[in-house]
């Protein structure tokens, strides 16, 4: 009998965990049934800590304790704050993790070791390696890190045959959005092209809708709400858009959340698609750059398959249909595709199902910072992983010792707009200008992680160098107070140069809103434009006044009520 | 590229220019399923398999690995353009300087509203740089069509070819430089 492994989607607001049992992928339910398990994390009194649902339960009553959406923080070097604690992402995930193994076993009556965890295809290189951190974190072997949309792509294409198809991946979860163009083809999975935001999905959607009934209710900054208050809107916020998927209209209602303050309203689907037609269209542009990076056309795809939850919304189904002309594939089961994936590559790898082979790609280009802070690319991203890139440096004086190289990850010009991976020094022989060399190669392994080995030209002795700390110890790590994130409102800082970083703002506000209520005001709602005058004035007060947070307030309050305007705007502009 | 290395006969190709991208991948998936880690290969042999892959697939390195292997010697690709080519630099030139500005416009844009009011000009400039992204990979396009020709040229008089293959490594070096430019600036925008 082959070894088990375990297959993980570690999702956003979702995990799943499952194997290959007798041939077929599986998934296992926890003791509740289900088998989705809501990532979010609470941190009890002492030291008991509850994952899933029931730690879900307890984020309204004690969000200071509760953690949710770990994962968009994975690789940020971070800590959050938990009570008197401080922890890192990983070791948050890590808990996650514990849970679904132990579901795993006790549905099994096995015991794991290893897993193959997925990750967002567009993850960077921190984020893969802490992703692999938190596995280890949970007493897991990581034998693979696998981009989730190959995963889903997996899933599709297992019983599809030995025909030849082109297929498009569209995965739009609750934290990350990915997509990718593949080709399968008898057993072998080819990523052509991939592309994303690992900061774009179904929370973005909540906010949004959340803010927009808090303005409704409070006529107030949203992120400046309390965090009680906030995750209220934010919990109603994801119940009128699950439930706007299947219903034509929803009743909002919001009992007590201040004090005796209630709040109810109506909101219909079209209501909704206004709010979150923006964040769903930034999508449109990374479908765009991959089919153009993959070198096909969208009449070359044959399916385009929807995964994650967030594409349960109609809104997301059309315009993906606008995008590549064609109706998307739903046949794929929107929470559970991924993992299945993922359980599928596990029984390959362990030899419990028959082989596929897997050719994915770097989604990121990567380089060094040369001269002039610009970013010189070594393995371009859509590279085929694993690769290998070799590069030569020689000394630009005489006697120069040694000389150090940033490793880059990112698609911009500028060095330092990119993710900075680490940086090492090389040292050299002494040797006259241009005569002493050291070769540098970069290795991309098949989990899309980065080594870099320094060969001395001379014994030929390869040399691995460190490009980052293996173990990050928390209290080296800035920490983040996760809970709350507006801490600006928390310090008043009368300090000048605050004030005139928020006069900068006001004076770019001040014109900006007032041709753009020249241009389109008429075309505003009638209360929506008082709203903008009303705040306009109340800033050009505050700028006469002395009080920081009163400006910064009157900023925030005339750029949150200028939204409308704004939204008509690029609406007019795109006509 | 290492000496002596041929990515053709790596891949199973005959050795011409006008390959067929498609069945190029298709010889590229299916012999990794034989060198793949994965399917029990050793990662030296898929390097050197997916570096061939990489080369054959890019029209300029195709030409550049061919040139080498026909004539042992390394292409020269900084000879003059052909004006067909050179007169497009008058027309990118200013789109892409247009484009810069727009850029720095936004980026120093603080609020929503400013980036909102700057959109429309934005918008404008994108469909700008994918109008000429699309003129620069017509040329490119042009250029691939008539390695045909040149796989021709190669069987019947060998200077002659060497010739071409300089010129379209030229042109596509050229186009290549701009094309990088051009999507850069698109990637900023939207």
């Amino acid at each position: 009998m082959s070894e088990k492994i375990l297959g993980i989607d570690l999702g956003t607001t979702n995990s799943l965990v499952g194997i290959v049992d007798s041939g077929f992928p599986i998934l296992f339910a926890d003791e509740r049934g289900s088998r989705l398990t809501p990532s979010v994390v609470h941190f009890a009194e002492g030291s008991e800590v509850l994952v899933g649902e029931q730690a879900r339960r307890m984020k309204v009553r004690s969000p200071e304790l509760t953690v949710s959406s770990v994962k968009r923080k994975m690789g940020e070097g971070t800590g959050l704050v938990m009570g008197d604690e401080k922890m890192s992402p990983e070791k948050v995930s890590s808990h996650i993790l514990i849970h679904l193994k132990r579901i795993a076993e006790e549905a099994s009556g096995d015991v794991f070791e290893k897993a193959v965890i997925t990750v967002p295809a567009y993850f960077n290189d921190a984020q893969r390696v802490a992703t692999k951190r938190a596995g280890n974190l949970a007493g897991l072997e990581v034998v693979r890190i696998l981009s989730e949309p190959t995963a889903a792509a997996i899933s599709f294409g297992l019983d599809k045959g030995k025909e030849k198809s082109k297929v498009v991946v569209y995965d739009f979860g609750g934290g990350t959005f990915d997509i990718s163009v593949l080709e399968l083809n008898d057993g072998v999975f080819q990523v052509l092209a991939t592309s994303g935001d690992t900061r774009l999905g179904g929370d973005d959607l909540d906010y949004e809708i959340a803010k927009s009934f808090y303005r409704e209710a409070e006529s107030s900054d949203f992120s400046g709400a309390p965090v009680d208050v906030r995750e209220r809107f934010l919990e109603v916020a994801r119940l009128a858009k699950e439930s706007l998927s299947s219903n034509d209209e929803f009743t909002v209602r919001i009992a007590f959340y201040k004090g005796k303050k209630s709040f109810e309203s109506e909101i219909n689907r079209n209501d909704l698609n206004q709010i979150i037609r923006p964040i769903i269209e930034k999508t449109v542009r990374h479908c765009k750059t991959a089919l153009l990076d993959s070198g096909l056309s969208s009449e070359d795809v044959d399916s385009i398959v929807l995964v994650g939850g967030s594409t349960r919304i109609p809104l997301v189904q059309e315009i993906v249909q606008e995008v590549f002309n064609k109706a998307p594939d739903l046949s794929q089961h929107p929470d559970e595709a991924v993992a299945l994936g993922a359980v599928i590559q596990a029984g390959v790898m362990s030899g419990a199902m028959k082989e596929v082979i897997l050719l994915d790609v770097t989604p990121l280009s990567l380089g060094i910072e040369t001269f002039g802070g610009l970013m010189n690319v070594i393995i371009p991203r859509n590279t085929t992983i694993p690769i290998r890139r070799g590069e030569m440096f020689t000394n630009a004086v005489t006697s120069q010792k040694s000389m150090t190289i940033k490793i880059l990850q990112g698609e911009r010009e500028m060095a330092r707009d990119n993710w900075e991976l680490g940086e090492f020094g090389i040292s050299f022989e002494v040797a006259s200008k241009g005569k002493a060399r050291v070769g540098i190669e970069f290795s991309l392994d098949v989990d899309g992680i980065l080594t870099v080995l320094a060969r001395d030209t001379v014994t030929g002795k390869d040399k691995v160098l460190e490009i980052r700390d293996s173990a990050v110890d928390v209290d080296d790590l800035s920490v983040e107070k996760m809970v709350n994130e507006s801490i600006e409102n928390a310090f008043e800082d009368m300090n000048e140069r605050i004030f005139a970083e928020a006069l900068i703002k006001s004076n770019e506000l001040i014109p900006a809103v007032t041709e753009g209520l020249a241009l389109l005001g008429h075309e505003l709602e009638g209360q929506v434009k008082l709203e903008i005058e009303h705040n306009l004035e109340k800033l050009k007060k505050a700028m006469i006044g002395n009080s920081l947070k009163e400006l910064k307030d009157a900023n925030e309050t005339l750029d949150e009520s200028t939204e409308p305007l704004a939204v008509l705007l690029i609406e007019k502009a795109l006509d | 590229m290492s000496v002596g290395e041929d990515c053709f006969a790596e891949l199973g190709q005959e050795r011409i220019l006008s390959i067929d991208l498609d069945s190029l991948r298709g010889s590229f998936q299916m012999k990794a399923k034989e060198v793949h880690p994965d399917g029990g290969g050793n990662g030296m042999k898929f390097d050197s398999l997916n570096h061939a892959h990489s080369v054959l697939s890019d029209p300029y390195k195709r030409i550049e690995h061919l040139y080498e292997l026909l004539f042992a010697d390394t292409i020269d690709s900084s000879g003059g353009l052909p004006s067909l080519t050179m007169n497009l630099f008058g027309t990118l030139e200013p789109i892409v300087s247009r484009a810069d500005t727009i850029i720095k416009q936004k980026s120093l844009a603080a609020t929503g509203i400013k980036k909102a009011l700057i959109s429309r000009e934005s918008i404008e400039v994108q469909k700008t740089l994918i109008e000429a992204n699309g003129v620069i990979r017509k040329r490119i396009k042009e250029i691939v069509d008539s390695f045909e020709a040149i796989d021709e040229e190669i069987q019947m008089d060998k200077d002659s070819a060497r010739q071409s293959m300089q010129i379209a490594a030229s042109d596509l070096a050229f186009l290549r430089k701009w094309e990088h430019e051009v999507t850069m600036r698109m990637r900023s925008l939207i």
